[in-house]
């Protein structure tokens, strides 16, 4: 009998806590070859893999089918690997953060000088619109290249072509705004 | 890579960006509208998938998700549709997740076809107080000579690590089990207001995350983890009412008073206090040095730091998170008063109509002035007045 066989599980939902044990240990090495093969053979793999053990310590007291425990175990590696990227997708929030050195005057209230953003974002072609998003959601640049199957330094192209074609078009309208701008 | 408009292109960090404007100063333009470019991005992508666990969910067969899960799915299903039309980005996120469960599903399977030879491995514990499993035992000597042997045997230090290791992460367990203990969360899918034991209410904007002790807790304490929410506290002088944020304490009487935990900057978790009635302290978590607010003041706990000295409160902006005001068959006083409350100004009501009921909705966009007067119509009666200070008589 293995940890996960239904009659295993319905045991560590009544209060075995051998069988509950058995099957945390079970998944643990799972969760790390998933979490690897996500995310790479960094630190963060065993904070993952013991965050989403957690997710299934609690789930399988809610669980309704013990032969649902894949499942259950499937939710919490996923789920868990959400939150990594938003947590990278948080960090982004402090890319300019308020104690840097003062990055000009023209912020994004400014931009907004009758400048609209979305239309330049717009011009950008649906590949490099994909990246540009995948890396507000917090996937880095590897992780970016592999999901569309290309390298990270084309991704990396990518990024720099877009933000030369931003840069050109936005200071294009930032001077015809100023331009229009009454005195 | 020297050229400072591709490092620019691809920083990551605010070092990056210090480190290029530091020797490139007059890139800082380009800056601020790559950075205003890269927020709009974020800000289109959150407004229209607000919830990025969908993604998730709808990677999984639909007869693994839970009744609400699958509720929660099928709701927001036109708009998940319609956001990953429109963001390229999105789709291909959709894609990995899928990805994601088939190689899960993958790696599970073939785990499970070798987990009889796993079951040797050290086991997590979850709980201290059990007894010891046997399978963190040393095995017996007939156990071990009729064990096959496996590869690469670990020595006995690295067992020790590993049940050293086990053991640490069963002390982490513990302390979050321990921890959360006693407390009922709730996750506000929507505005609610939440009645405490004690009869205290706190009104939690949506995607607010409250946690509220059950059974034998101390029912004069909440914690807010995340979001925006509006205490209404019972006096109880005797007894001071708590409320723990994951970076402050706020100890408060009986008192009026909202609280914004911004956690979207983690770590830089900020938790701002204003207070509308009454008095509180505010210190940062496990500190002795509070500060004391007066109403209509505010303070924030940033981080690790001290709270910041107590100054004027914005009252708009930190109660914008409330809903209209929907007030069913209380009396006008009661109207009055949280209009007031609402509002920041002074609403008095005659004798003569004080414990008449009403019903009546306002806008908070609409101001003070539109509140009273509807509340005054709905009264049958005039409101006078203006600025701060309100009249409604007959």
């Amino acid at each position: 009998m293995t940890p996960f066989d239904p009659a295993a599980v319905l045991r560590a939902q009544n209060g075995d806590v051998t069988a509950r044990d058995a099957i945390l240990a079970a998944c643990l090495p799972i969760m790390r070859s998933f979490f690897t093969s996500r995310i790479g053979r960094v630190p963060d793999v065993d904070d993952l893999s013991q965050n989403a053990l957690l997710r299934v310590h609690r789930g399988l007291n809610v669980l309704k089918d013990p032969s649902r425990i894949k499942a259950l175990a499937m939710k919490a590696a996923l789920f868990e690997l959400q939150d990594h990227y938003r947590g990278r997708y948080s960090a982004r929030e402090a890319l300019f953060d308020p104690d840097l050195p003062e990055p000009g005057s023209v912020d994004a209230e400014d931009v907004a000088l009758q400048m609209d953003m979305r239309a330049a974002l717009a011009t950008l072609s649906d590949h490099a619109r994909r990246i540009l998003e995948l890396r507000e959601l917090g996937y880095p640049y590897l992780d970016i290249a592999e999901t569309l199957g290309t390298s990270e330094a084309a991704v990396k192209m990518q990024v720099k072509r877009a933000f030369e074609k931003l840069r050109t078009s936005l200071a294009g309208a930032l001077a015809l705004a100023l331009i229009l701008l009454p005195i | 890579m020297t050229d400072p408009i591709d490092r620019l292109a691809l920083a990551e960090t605010p070092d990056d960006v210090a480190s290029v404007l530091a020797v490139a100063p007059h890139l800082s333009g380009d800056a601020a509208r790559w950075h205003a470019a890269r927020r709009a991005v974020r800000a289109d992508l959150a407004r229209d998938l607000p919830d990025a666990d969908l993604l998730a969910l709808r990677a999984l067969d639909p007869a693994d998700l839970t009744p609400a899960e699958a509720s929660r799915l099928d709701a927001a299903r036109p708009a998940l549709d319609a956001a990953l039309a429109r963001h390229p980005g999105l789709s291909a996120m959709a894609d990995a997740a899928d990805a994601d469960a088939r190689d899960f599903a993958r790696m599970f399977d073939a785990a499970t076809d070798g987990s009889a030879a796993r079951e040797t491995d050290a086991p997590l514990r979850v709980s201290t107080a059990e007894p010891r499993p046997a399978a963190l035992r040393a095995p017996r000597a007939a156990d071990r000579d009729a064990a096959p042997r496996r590869r690469g045997r670990s020595p006995w230090v690295w067992r020790s690590a590993a049940l050293l290791g086990v053991a640490a992460f069963a002390v982490v367990l513990s302390t979050v089990f321990l921890r959360d203990l006693g407390f009922d969360t709730i996750t506000a899918q929507q505005a609610q207001t939440v009645t405490l034991a004690d009869g205290s209410t706190a009104e939690l904007a949506q995607g607010a995350v409250l946690m509220v002790p059950t059974g034998s807790r101390d029912a004069r304490q909440a914690r807010l983890r995340a979001g925006d929410a509006l205490f209404r506290i019972r006096h109880d002088a005797d007894h001071p009412f708590s409320v723990e944020t994951p970076n402050a304490d706020v100890l408060v009487l009986g008192t009026v008073f909202a609280v914004s935990v911004d956690d979207a900057a983690t770590p830089r978790v900020a938790t701002r206090v204003t207070l509308l009635e009454g008095r509180v302290d505010l210190a940062l978590r496990g500190t002795d040095a509070p500060v004391r607010l007066q109403p209509g003041q505010s303070s924030t706990v940033a981080a690790l730091t001290p709270p910041t000295a107590p100054a004027p409160a914005d009252r708009g902006a930190a109660l914008a998170f409330l809903p209209d005001l929907d007030l069913r068959d209380v009396l006008a006083r009661d109207a009055a008063r949280q209009i007031a409350e609402r509002f920041g100004v002074s609403v008095s009501v005659s004798d003569a109509l004080a414990a008449e009921p009403v019903s009546a909705s306002f806008r908070m966009s609409d101001g003070p002035d539109a509140a009273v007067r509807a509340l005054a119509m709905a009264l049958g009666a005039h409101a006078t007045g203006g600025d701060a200070a309100f009249q409604i008589a007959e």
